[in-house]
């Protein structure tokens, strides 16, 4: 069995298949013309700005969300990461979520399971674990031990990247699959979190209009 | 390689000439999923149903981010992702219904039976192996174009594709013998 073998499987699709998808897909009219990109800009940037300001305002300024990373080391080495981010419900704590995002590691090697370190404390309770890894390590994982995490999102559709916002430590959550993007950070015990459509915004202007507008509009009661 | 159209349409997918996108990778997408499902019906539909997704979604597309192929191909790959997730039992019988249609013809015969063969082999492939032969051998990709995909680096993706072509060469030869 040869690579000509194997090539030599393909066919071209039957004609009929072809000109029917072709015309129910080509049919669809052309997207309208789209405004200028300046309204897009001017429009996420209000909307940008409403949001900082309402997490600024003191009376709003409640927690929505916090979020801190651990790292687990071992011998000396990052291990692992775990993003814990601790959602609320009418400013009570309410559901616990810890994204692990595992080193993309190449060809076949063992997993290792890290707990994170602050899961046995309180009371037994369910929490949500997104596993970010590539999706061959997730299959070989997932062999016997699927009742531990309730909640799985593959590589393709969200990463999970580490940035800086006026020089504090930032999360910044790519959905791929929406097309959306979440960045996140925590200042004195609050909680910002800006969500984008990346549609309308790429990831690293994101990042930068946030920050100038954060460092233009100064920081509340700072 | 999908033609720029028009330089006032450059920008996200507004350049991609969706006629040239169409000829070219139609055959390309139909064959990664012959190769990862091995019936035709369900190759035809899976196809149909990247190209109505990817026709929707052409302002997602930007061509300073990746190539466009890598993008096609993602939304191919969540499709089979999907496919799998819901039709994981369904067992594919292509290869009986052929066999049971007679066909005078001793070579054509012949030459139906290695492909009938070939979709049995490459059915009982473990999924990640069949991924990576259906990129390679269906849709055309190149090693590093399987990587960028697959999240695999690029040597890794040659190791197991030569792996996975020597498995299925035994496998044929003890068909032979049988």
């Amino acid at each position: 069995m040869s690579d000509e073998f194997l090539y030599g499987w393909r066919q071209m699709p039957r004609p009929e298949f072809a000109e029917v998808l072709k015309e129910r897909i080509f049919r669809e009219p052309p997207d309208p013309p789209r405004r200028p990109h300046g309204i897009h800009i001017s429009l996420l940037t209000l909307l940008l700005v409403a949001i900082i300001v309402a997490c600024t305002t003191p009376q709003i300024r409640t927690p929505v969300l916090q979020a801190t990373e651990t790292v687990i080391t071992e011998g000396g080495k990052a291990a692992g990461r775990f993003v814990r981010l601790v959602l609320t419900r009418d400013g009570k704590p309410a559901d616990t979520v810890y994204v692990w995002r595992l080193p993309c590691g190449e060809g076949e090697q063992s997993i290792r399971f890290y707990f994170p370190p602050d899961l046995n404390e309180g009371p037994p309770r369910r929490v949500h674990i997104m596993l970010i890894m590539p999706e061959e390590q997730r299959e070989q994982f997932f062999k016997g031990c699927e009742h531990l995490l309730s909640l799985e999102i593959s590589e393709e559709e969200l990463t999970v990247r580490f940035v800086e916002v006026n020089d504090r430590r930032a999360t910044l959550i790519v959905n791929e699959k929406e097309h959306n993007a979440l960045l996140t950070w925590e200042e004195n015990g609050i909680a910002y979190l800006v969500f984008g459509d990346l549609d309308q915004i790429p990831r690293e202007e994101l990042i930068r209009r946030t920050e100038r507008i954060l460092l233009q509009g100064g920081r509340g009661d700072e | 390689m999908p033609i720029q159209k028009d330089s006032r349409e450059k920008g996200r997918s507004d350049g991609v000439d969706w006629e040239a996108v169409y000829a070219e990778y139609l055959p390309r997408v139909y064959n990664y999923f012959r190769y990862l499902v091995g019936v035709q019906a369900v190759a035809e539909d899976l196809t149909a149903t990247v190209f109505e997704k990817a026709w929707c979604r052409r302002n997602r597309y930007r061509s300073d981010v990746g190539a466009f192929s890598t993008w096609l191909f993602t939304v191919a790959k969540n499709v089979a992702r999907d496919y799998f997730r819901h039709r994981r039992q369904e067992v594919p019988l292509e290869w009986a219904g052929s066999l049971a249609d007679p066909d005078p013809v001793e070579e054509v015969v012949a030459e139906r039976e290695e492909r009938d063969r070939l979709a049995m082999l490459l059915a009982r492939l473990p999924d990640r192996e069949r991924e990576l032969i259906a990129l390679k051998y269906g849709a055309g990709l190149t090693n590093r174009e399987i990587a960028r995909l697959s999240g695999l680096s690029e040597t890794n993706v040659g190791t197991i594709l030569h792996r996975t072509v020597q498995r299925l060469r035994e496998e044929w030869e003890v068909e032979d013998e049988r």
